[in-house]
């Protein structure tokens, strides 16, 4: 537990998702963390401005479709088209708020790209965030192509999946309180 | 006397760990069902992107977390989620208060390096002799040119991984394929399992501090020594929450697959 606490300026490396297919994720991903470290160390922008530029980032970056059914697990197919896209669109607000909210604790951290392995459509990058107390935390970034983009369908921090970990989660809601409450807690949530 | 108890106490909870395995092993309780059947979702409408087979192979290791004391589980988790806001976090907020960080990092460095033994001996019985000759160097660069260990020189002047070489006998058993029995959730001190219990309690055997202290001395020890890293990341767990549709279950996975990915490496 005591290595969660870099998890939030972990989630920087989330950006290494979007890139254009015909351009290598890896080499891209820099130019992404460069990107969002620029928003993060610019003084002249107040906080509100700069979350507001992260979660835009944010936004672009996530096959929402995909991790919004991931999460849904068995959910998706007992929820109605309409009840989808509801929760698509809350949860998709959501994610991006509360990682950009993460991104802004960015304090100098150091990123290292290492190695990426391409499958057929997909590919995963791994990197590592240098903690300011020297500790190496591996991050594994799963991308997929969308048409010609890259879009993130989930990242693994310390082998802790964010898909796996909402999906868990969000069983349990819809298992004990209802579909319903679940979007009710998106909704006090953002 | 008092170290006939421990070892008690530890042959105890081995066996304890052996029968309560046994008992589920017929009956391995899966509380996350809706991991592996949303796997198969993915597989039988989206396989033209291949990426069901990695994530699957990534998903499998998430699933099937052992629960069988959930509900005594739960009301653990509610007493220290009461804990956490009505006595530690405000207590952990005046002493960082009146205790600067850097005294605090310094002391939290000082007790770190001095559990060396224990992350040495449990790399050596992993047979992970890199790891040990590591974490040797490591020790050594911290009392020589780290205050004797208040400052993490190795870590800040040479790039040494703090994580690379933390290992303790909960990972060592682990790694000799032992699972988790059961999750554990314990009032004032949090998640565990019973394997990492059993494991805490034989590290005590290698932390130098059980040898030259009384057994209550020791124990506020390891009490300072966890209140003063909690003062250093006190939100923590109110984030955790503030983020979670279901913390208890957030915080379980997080415990459990992170100990998973320090077994694995």
């Amino acid at each position: 537990m005591k290595k969660l606490a870099s998890i939030g300026l972990l989630i920087l490396v989330f950006c290494v998702g979007v890139s254009f297919a015909a351009e290598d994720p890896f080499s891209f991903a820099k130019k992404r963390t460069e990107e969002i470290i620029n928003i993060v160390s610019n003084r002249s922008l107040n906080e509100s401005v700069k979350r507001g530029k992260i979660e835009n980032i944010i936004d672009g970056l996530v096959d929402w479709d995909y991790v919004s059914k991931s999460v849904l697990g068995i959910h998706y197919r007992r929820i109605s088209k309409h009840d989808f896209e509801t929760f698509k669109k809350k949860f998709r607000g959501y994610i991006s708020y509360v990682y950009a909210k993460k991104f802004i604790k960015y304090n100098g951290e150091k990123i290292n790209f290492l190695k990426d392995e391409k499958f057929d459509g997909s590919a995963r990058i791994y990197a590592e965030v240098i903690t300011n107390d020297s500790k190496r935390i591996p991050v594994i970034t799963v991308v997929r192509q969308v048409g010609d983009k890259w879009l993130v369908a989930d990242i693994y921090i310390e082998g802790v999946s964010m898909v796996a970990n909402y999906r868990s989660q969000i069983n349990n809601v819809i298992t004990q309180k209802g579909f319903r409450a679940l979007l009710d807690m998106l909704d006090r949530r953002t | 006397m008092r170290r006939l108890c421990v070892l008690l106490l530890v042959a105890f909870l081995f066996f304890g760990t052996i029968g309560a395995k046994y008992a589920l092993a017929d009956d391995k309780i899966s509380v996350d069902n809706g991991t592996s059947k949303a796997a198969n979702l993915s597989t039988t409408n989206e396989t033209q992107n291949g990426i069901n087979g990695m994530m699957e192979e990534f998903i499998v290791a998430q699933q099937d977390i052992p629960d069988p004391f959930e509900p005594v589980n739960r009301a653990s988790f509610t007493f220290n989620d009461k804990l956490y806001y009505w006595v530690l976090r405000p207590a952990a907020k005046a002493y960082g208060y009146v205790i600067p960080e850097a005294i605090r990092k310094s002391l939290d460095n000082f007790m770190y390096n001095s559990l060396f033994p224990v992350r040495f001996i449990n790399s050596i019985l992993q047979g992970n002799f890199d790891k040990a000759g590591y974490e040797f160097v490591r020790f050594l660069v911290n009392v020589v040119t780290g205050l004797g260990g208040l400052a993490d020189s190795a870590g800040e002047c040479f790039g040494m991984d703090r994580n690379y070489s933390n290992e303790d006998f909960g990972q060592t058993l682990g790694y000799y394929g032992i699972g988790e029995v059961a999750y554990l959730y314990i009032p004032f001190y949090g998640p565990s399992t019973i394997r990492d219990v059993v494991g805490e309690v034989v590290d005590t055997f290698g932390n130098p501090a059980y040898y030259v202290m009384s057994l209550w001395t020791f124990f506020g020890y390891e009490a300072f020594y966890r209140f003063n890293k909690f003062s250093l990341d006190v939100d923590l767990y109110d984030e955790i929450k503030k983020e979670s549709f279901d913390p208890y279950i957030a915080v379980r996975n997080y415990y459990i697959n992170y100990r998973r990915e320090l077994i694995r490496r």
